[in-house]
Order: C-alpha cells, then structure tokens, then sequence
C-alpha cells in the first residue's frame, strides 16, 4: 500500500508549523515588519506562505511573546513586530527544547543506520 | 476599484467574526503593496493588471487567507479531516444561516397551514441541510487544497469566458432561434389535443422580429466568444443590452394579454375556457412578477461588471499614455 501525499503534505506540516513559530521568535528577535521577517527567513534558508506568517505573528502577539507598533517608513504605514520580555524568556526555553529533540533525533538516526548496516 | 482593493475585499468577506478586520487587512495591504513595488524595481516598470495577479495569486485565495485567522483548529472530522480549519468559520455560519430559514419556512407554513408543524418534517430539515453542506463544503475543501490555481476570485475583467459556455449556449440559442423561425412560419399549434387546442395569440406575432433580434444577438456574441475567449467585455456587453431590451419589451409582452388561445373557441366548453383563461393569467404573472426581476437583476449584474470592464479599459489607456 503506498502511502498517500495528503498524508506526508500533513505530516510536513505538523513538523514545520513548531519549527515556524520558534524560528520567527528568533528573528524577531531584531525588530521587523512582515515583509521583511518574511525575506529575513526566506534568505536563511526558511520559506514561509505569507497567509501562513501573519496569522501566526498576530497568534504569537495574543499569546504575550511579541509587541507590534504601526509606524510610518517610506511614506507607507507599516506594523512593526519585536519580541517581548515573555518572548524571550519562551524562546529560550523552546530552544532549549530543541536543542534535546535535536540531539536525541541524532543519536536514533545514528543507532538505527548503524543497526541496518550491520544487517 | 484597483486589483489590490477587490482582492482585499474578498478576503473581508471570509473574514472570521471578532477579529480586528480592518487592521488585518492594512497589513495584508501593506505585503502586497512592498511585493508588487520590490518586483517593479526589479523590472523597472510598473507592473502589469496580470503580473499583479500572479501577486495576489501567490498570496494565496482569499478563502483560505482569512480562514486563518480563524479559531486556531476548529474543523470537521470523521476520521480524515472533511472541513479544515480554513473554511470552517464560513461552513458554520452558512449552516445556521440554512438552519434559520428553514425553521422561519416550517413556523411560517404552521402558521399558514393553522396546524402545529410535528419535530420529525422539522428535525429531517435540519439532517438534511447538515448532510448536505457538509458533502458540499467538503468537496470545496479538497478542491481547494489540489487546485493549482489559488484564487478564484480575480475580477471579471481578467477572466476568459470558458469556451463551454459559449458552445452551449450557442447551442440553446440556435435551437431556440431554429424554433421561433418555424413557428412564424409554419404557426403550429402549442397543443393539438382534441379536447382543448391551443396557439399562440396572433400578439406574439407583433414581435416576432424583436426577439429574432435578440436570439441572433445572443448567437453572434457567444459565437465570437467561442473564438475570442479573452474578449469578455463583449459577453457583459451584450446581456447587459439584452436584459434591458428584455425588460422594456416584457412591457409590451403583458400587454397582448391573452397569450395562447383556443384554437376553435366556438366550441369550448365552459371548463376548457375557464382552463385557458387561468393559464394566460398564470403566464401574466409570471410576466409581471418573475420575468421583470430576472431581467432587472441579471441587467444590474451585467451593468456592474461593464462598468469594471470600462475602468479596466480606462486604467490601460492611462498607463499607455504616462508610458
């Protein structure tokens, strides 16, 4: 039975949608507006829909772990976000979080390639 | 209204409940704005209508946009999801919306009929408007998730008419043109029962030119349509005069009152002349009542997307000319 691309499409999205979140706290770490948060991440190598970022800042803003502020540049009115005292103190615990899920996801990667080679 | 202002305006309308609308929709404004002005200093020109589609498209249909900015996961599943998240908010208000019409039919027929409506006719209303919205909004949800192209709200003006449209509709109309030619000439009856014959009063007749006009108007635009599917403002053009033609000469269409008459009324029975006056006031009313709203709403529709198609035009010439 092979394996639908509904269900890898799901299973991409549940891996991504965490990794989005911390990722944007990161970035925000520096002051920036969608656009540009958006570029920011796309350059590091972090392609994210804009119809899947914005909901995402104003959630993370509800949530108490960024600020925004509308202000004007080039003529234009823009929403500033940034990180917030909370943010920071999230962040960190998240990249905490990430760091064990990274390492513990290496050593089983590890063990079980070693495990099919010696087969 | 700029391409921009009708894609923000479509996302407005799915647009969950509580949320800050108007800010939401500054911000996507704002996005599409620095999106559209970076590719333009990249191509060191103004962006196309059609480029500035392509912007919008990426941005994603305005159904899905505003769906997520709903209540975080809130869907519809048995099992594998049926409704996502997306466009649940507008499944829920559409199903209460049925619900309440239904409820208002059944209290307004209990009403009418002088005898309490029974829970079963009531509750076989709502299972049935739940069971059938939900199929509906489910297979909306996996056309949307496989559909290549994302938006499919663009503006009238950029959208080809679909070459079916044209082929059946030119079909209708022909045969119906086909029709009308033979009954001028050969002038059958509408019915050749030996109990009550009946023909199209000789009122019809006056206008027998007038709607050969219409048809071969109908026939010619889908026609070129067929063949020039880009040319929409042709399509708009012609059911807006067509539709308000119509509404003009439905006023002297219920004027010819009778409209079918018995072909030997001589000897008719009281009942078979009562039979043919109640159809022709049927045939008033429906003249009176059905026809002129038709008419008027599909002409307003058609006015509605001609004057885009004549903003659109006057945009082009505006950018050809500070070009």
């Amino acid at each position: 039975m092979s394996v639908s691309p509904e269900v890898v499409e799901n299973l991409r999205i549940e891996l991504r949608s965490g990794c989005l979140a911390v990722a944007a706290l990161a970035q925000l770490r520096v002051e920036h507006y969608g656009y540009t948060l958006r570029k920011a991440l796309a350059d590091l190598g972090l392609d994210i829909e804009e119809s899947t970022l914005y909901p995402l800042l104003r959630r993370l803003e509800s949530q108490g772990l960024l600020l925004s502020q509308w202000r004007e540049e080039n003529k234009r009115k823009k929403r500033f976000y940034r990180l917030s005292k909370d943010g920071e103190r999230v962040l960190d615990e998240l990249l905490d979080e990430w760091d064990g899920i990274n390492k513990a996801l290496d050593r089983i990667l590890r063990r079980s390639t070693q495990k099919v080679a010696q087969r | 209204m700029t391409l921009s202002e009708h894609y923000l305006d479509a996302v407005r309308g799915f647009l969950p409940r509580g949320v800050p609308r108007e800010d939401i929709l500054a911000e996507i404004s704002e996005h599409l704005q620095s999106t559209i002005e970076e590719r333009e200093a990249r191509l060191g020109r103004r962006l196309t209508e059609r480029e500035q589609e392509e912007v919008l498209n990426d941005y994603g249909s305005p159904m899905i946009v505003a769906g997520r900015y709903g209540s975080g996961d809130r869907r519809l599943a048995f099992g594998g999801a049926l409704i996502g998240p997306e466009i649940f908010p507008l499944y829920v208000r559409v199903l209460i919306l049925n619900w309440c019409i239904g409820v208002a039919i059944h209290a307004v027929l209990a009403f009418a009929l002088e005898r309490p409506a029974g829970l079963w006719p009531f509750l076989s209303t709502i299972g049935c408007q739940f069971v059938g919205l939900t199929v509906v909004f489910s297979i909306i949800d996996r056309l949307q998730r496989r559909s290549k192209q994302k938006w499919y709200f663009p503006p009238a003006y950029l959208q080809p008419i679909p070459r079916w449209q044209s082929a059946s509709g030119l079909l209708v109309c022909t045969a119906m043109l086909a029709w009308w030619i033979m009954v001028g000439f050969a002038r059958p009856p509408l019915r050749d029962a030996a109990e009550m014959p009946l023909e199209f009063a000789p009122g019809w007749y006056a206008l027998y030119w007038s709607v050969i006009l219409f048809l071969a108007a109908g026939i010619v635009q889908r026609a070129v349509n067929l063949a020039r599917p880009d040319w929409n403002w042709l399509h708009y053009g012609v059911r807006l005069a067509t539709n308000a033609l119509a509404l003009v000469a439905l006023y002297f269409v219920q004027s010819q009152y009778p409209f079918i008459v018995l072909t030997d009324s001589a000897t008719a029975s009281d009942h078979t002349l009562q039979s043919v006056a109640g159809l022709n006031d049927l045939i008033w009313w429906a003249l009176v009542g059905i026809a002129p709203f038709y008419f008027l709403t599909n002409a307003a529709i058609n006015a509605w997307f001609s004057a885009q198609h004549i903003c659109y035009a006057m945009r082009q010439r505006g950018a050809r000319v500070s070009a």
